[in-house]
């Protein structure tokens, strides 16, 4: 059969945009907050991205050669970005072999499956990694200690995150004061001097990668800022309540995947809403489930799962949240 | 045949017969599967009772009891071995499981050291919360031969002795409680199951003062009241030292009360044992001797003497507090084993 | 009719499960591993196979009005056979199977053949038809739960071929989903050609 040519309606701008130049802006914006787990978890940071990056470019390229028959496009640097994702998203201990399943199910299944770039409607990264949170359990949630295993592996000594720490301990009965004195100060948190997966230690290195993207317009603020305000209200209304059942809103802010989340996988293209008011939707949804888990659920922390299921909703919100066509007169008022 | 029309007799027809040949053939199969279906239940049981105390050649499902605790209850199999007591298999259960209940059963030897712990029934997670499966991990078997007292019974994050299984906390402190649970209730509620009332011939050798035969050898029987009661004379030389009489009462609160009272020459108390009950634990069982000194009030008194009744009931004897019928009972036994005691010198 | 094409036709062309997907219900929640899913589809083939002869033999005998709930007595009486049969006689499955069992029952693969096939067809063409879909489902549910033992538990029927835990999310039912999905791929992949 012929190839159908798809042709969206006018108005047909140009812009000089690639998926190439995008993916490479991505990968810069996740530098600062590499170094840091560089600096933190030491040669696990570098095993474990490299091991990622490759798997995941390897089995695109063998996909799209071998079962796809279509020419290999890995040059555009999409299936790099998913495996320095995928790596921010693990611990620096994590085997090597479980790295390797993870590329494969975040390429193979999250996005080769449903057709390649742009046809996915999850995010890679995040299906590798909550495929390996569910699958190796316990390997997923042993926490490195962070500098003095700078020259371990595997056998590095571990530790818990401290939402981990937060989790257990209400569930126990603690009172949120003594559960503060086991967890890292505020600033530690900030900087990244914490127990927690190779990419989201550094709120502050994410932060400054994120203004980066939004500077070169590669994202917009409207999915960060809607996932900040959600998830800090609802916790800070948690938290006025009852101070002593919960952490104050801006420990949430700062510990987890949050702001990894936040900035770099809630805002992939394929998998996030077009217009600026179906990003407040998409937002405030993935703010109010990661919350949700994080508070009543039974993993100490959800903004993997709130994305993915935020990520569900897309088509239906792109499909009820539409822009202005262009032309069209904009109601005042 | 050609294809009935949907008529309401011909729909009826048919329904009818089919509801019929289904239910009877239903019926048929159910006669057929219930023995077997009973039989694989208790199989199933007595598996999981044997996996967990030392051998035993007694049917523990028989001799189940339950005890009601907050939450739920608890199932008790006791395992014996030629009569006596070598285990017991308690089912228990948490509440706190990652994923609700879970059930186990819990053996404890008869002073309460752990035997040997299986799941019964849990809903955790694979691979994290099942691993408390005796064949999953090794973490059942840290439990065994331990005793609760000097075993804290509680991850050692928490305080305790327990290694917890990896990345599954909920689950480890869960199973704990259940254990604890089992224990806790066993050494409450059950400690007469570990502690052996005396057997008829260790009684008489108690009751008895002052004798040097062997008065289980020269065992008589006496009537009174129409009843037939064994005997055992104490003798030291040729005098004639004293009597035990073996009393059953039928009177208890729950069932029948034994007793072995013992008399000197002149028919005053010298010792009591209770061979039998079954009252209620905490409350009736206290008759025993090991539980209170109640028995002590009646040594030396003499029944044709002193008036062997509760004070509420005019006599002279101190009730136990929340066991009057069992106490009352007990005194009944005692001027009946004293009315023995006089047929016997008349004799 | 062709009796051997009725006969072969459950495997791949008309594969309950895989192409037809019907009673995926049973297919998702009892698979944990291939002899789960075995036990499972030989209980539902047992029950298929009977429900054909009967509703063949009494097509004539049961008025159209009231066909539907003819049916259903009937497959509720063999699924209760098989479910007390099991609890009786095999244990130890058919606590694994748990609520499956009786909810076979709602399994509109089972309601199918009676409907689609056995109500319009001869005796001995419903029991070639029962048969070979049963085993079909059989084969479909089998497939899948090895599929899923040998990710999940490094096992298959119960044989461990490499020490410790698999994949975990294949025991549990996003895994289910996932290798039913790729398993119906496949299935479609072989038709096509």
């Amino acid at each position: 059969m012929d190839k159908l040519i798809t042709v969206s309606p006018s108005p047909h701008v140009y812009g000089d945009d690639t998926v190439k130049k995008l993916m490479y802006g991505v990968i810069y914006a996740l530098l600062p907050a590499f170094l840091v787990s560089v600096y933190f978890f030491g040669i696990g940071a570098l095993i474990v991205t490299a091991i990622s990056v490759v798997s995941c470019v390897m089995f695109e390229y063998l996909i799209q050669k071998y079962m796809m028959k279509t020419e290999p496009s890995v040059s555009d640097g999409s299936a790099a970005v998913t495996g320095v994702l995928l790596a921010m998203n693990l611990p620096t201990n994590i085997p090597w072999w479980i790295i390797v399943i993870g590329a494969l199910v975040a390429i193979g299944v999250g996005k080769m499956s449903f057709g390649g770039l742009g046809n996915n409607p999850f995010n890679p990264a995040l299906v590798g990694r909550v495929f390996l949170f569910i699958s190796f359990p316990v390997q997923m949630t042993s926490w490195p200690e962070p500098i003095v295993s700078r020259l371990q592996y595997t056998d590095a000594a571990t530790g818990a995150t401290p939402l981990g720490v937060i989790k257990e301990g209400l569930a126990a009965g603690v009172p949120m004061s003594r559960l503060a004195e086991q967890i890292p100060g505020y600033l530690d948190l900030f900087i990244g001097h914490l127990h927690g997966s190779m990419g989201e230690i550094s709120a502050l290195a994410l932060l400054a990668g994120g203004i980066y993207m939004i500077a070169r317009k590669i994202i917009t603020w409207h999915i960060p800022v809607s996932i900040f305000c959600t998830v800090f209200l609802f916790t800070g209304i948690l938290w006025l309540i009852n101070p002593y059942d919960n952490a104050d809103p801006v420990f949430h802010l700062i510990t987890g995947g949050l702001v990894l989340g936040a900035v770099f996988m809630a805002t992939d293209y394929a998998t996030s809403p077009m217009t600026p008011k179906g990003m407040w939707i998409y937002g405030t949804g993935i703010g109010v489930i990661t919350v949700a888990i994080r508070v009543y659920g039974a993993y100490p922390e959800g903004i993997s799962f709130a994305i993915l299921i935020m990520n569900s909703f897309v088509p239906l919100i792109n499909k009820y949240v539409k822009p202005n066509r262009f032309g069209e007169e904009v109601k005042n008022g | 045949m050609a294809k009935r029309e949907s008529t309401f007799f011909n729909m009826v027809l048919a329904l009818l017969t089919i509801t019929l040949v289904a239910s009877a053939s239903l019926g048929f199969i159910y006669e057929l599967t219930k023995e077997p279906i009973e039989a694989a239940r208790a199989a199933r049981k007595n598996e999981a009772i044997r996996a967990v105390v030392p051998d035993f050649d007694n049917n523990p499902t028989e001799e189940q009891y339950t005890i009601e605790v907050a939450g739920g209850e608890l199932v008790f199999y006791p395992a014996k071995k030629e009569g006596e007591l070598v285990g017991t298999a308690i089912e228990t259960f948490t509440h706190r499981g990652f994923s609700g209940t879970i059930k186990l059963m819990v053996g404890l030897l008869p002073d309460g050291t752990i035997h040997g712990i299986e799941v019964l029934e849990h809903k955790e997670t694979p691979g994290l919360g099942d691993k408390m499966e005796s064949d999953k991990s090794d973490f059942s078997a840290q439990f065994e031969g331990e005793h609760p007292e000097d075993f804290q019974l509680r991850l050692r994050q928490d305080g305790g002795d327990v290694d917890g299984i990896t990345a599954t906390t909920i689950s480890s402190r869960a199973y704990c409680e259940a254990v604890q649970r089992a224990y806790d209730v066993y050494m409450d509620k059950d400690a007469d199951v570990s502690y052996e009332l005396p057997s008829r011939e260790e009684a008489v050798e108690i009751v008895l003062v002052n004798f040097a035969n062997n008065p289980l050898r020269e065992e008589y029987q006496v009537t009174a009241g129409g009843n037939q009661y064994t005997v055992f004379p104490g003798r030291r030389g040729r005098s004639y030292t004293g009597l035990a009489v073996d009393m059953p009462s039928d009177e208890g609160y729950i069932g029948p009360i034994r007793l072995m009272v013992g008399f000197d020459s002149e028919g005053v108390i010298t010792g009591i044992e209770v061979l039998e009950h079954e009252e209620t634990p905490g409350y009736g069982d206290l008759i025993e001797n090991a539980r209170s000194d109640f028995y002590k009030q009646f040594i030396g008194l003499n029944p044709g003497e002193d008036n062997i009744r509760l004070k509420e009931d005019g006599g002279i004897i101190d009730n136990i507090s929340g066991a009057t019928i069992t106490a009352r009972a007990y005194c009944d036994a005692v001027r009946s084993a004293w009315e023995v005691f006089s047929e016997a010198q008349n004799m | 009719m062709d009796q051997a094409k009725n006969f072969t036709k459950g495997f791949i062309r008309e594969n309950p499960v895989f192409i037809l997907m019907l009673g995926l219900c049973p297919a998702l929640g009892t698979t944990t591993s291939a002899f789960n899913g075995m036990g499972m589809g030989f209980a539902t083939m047992f029950v298929v196979l009977m429900s054909n002869i009967v509703v063949s033999l009494i097509k004539n005998f049961v008025p159209n009005k009231v066909r539907i709930p003819c049916y259903i007595v009937i497959i509720a009486s063999f699924v209760t056979i098989v479910d007390l049969v099991m609890a009786g006689f095999m244990p130890a499955l058919h606590e694994q199977l748990g609520l499956f069992i009786p909810l076979i029952v709602v399994n509109c693969f089972v309601l199918g053949r009676a409907e689609a096939f056995a109500s319009k067809n001869t005796l001995l063409s419903s029991v070639i038809d029962g048969t070979g879909m049963g085993l079909g489902f059989t084969f479909a549910l089998t497939l899948l739960g090895a599929a899923r033992e040998i990710l999940g538990s490094n096992a298959i029927f119960g044989l461990q071929f490499i020490e410790g835990d698999g994949m975990l999310v294949f025991i549990l039912a996003p895994g289910a989903f996932i290798a039913l999905g790729y398993l119906i791929a496949l299935a479609n992949k072989l038709n096509k050609q």
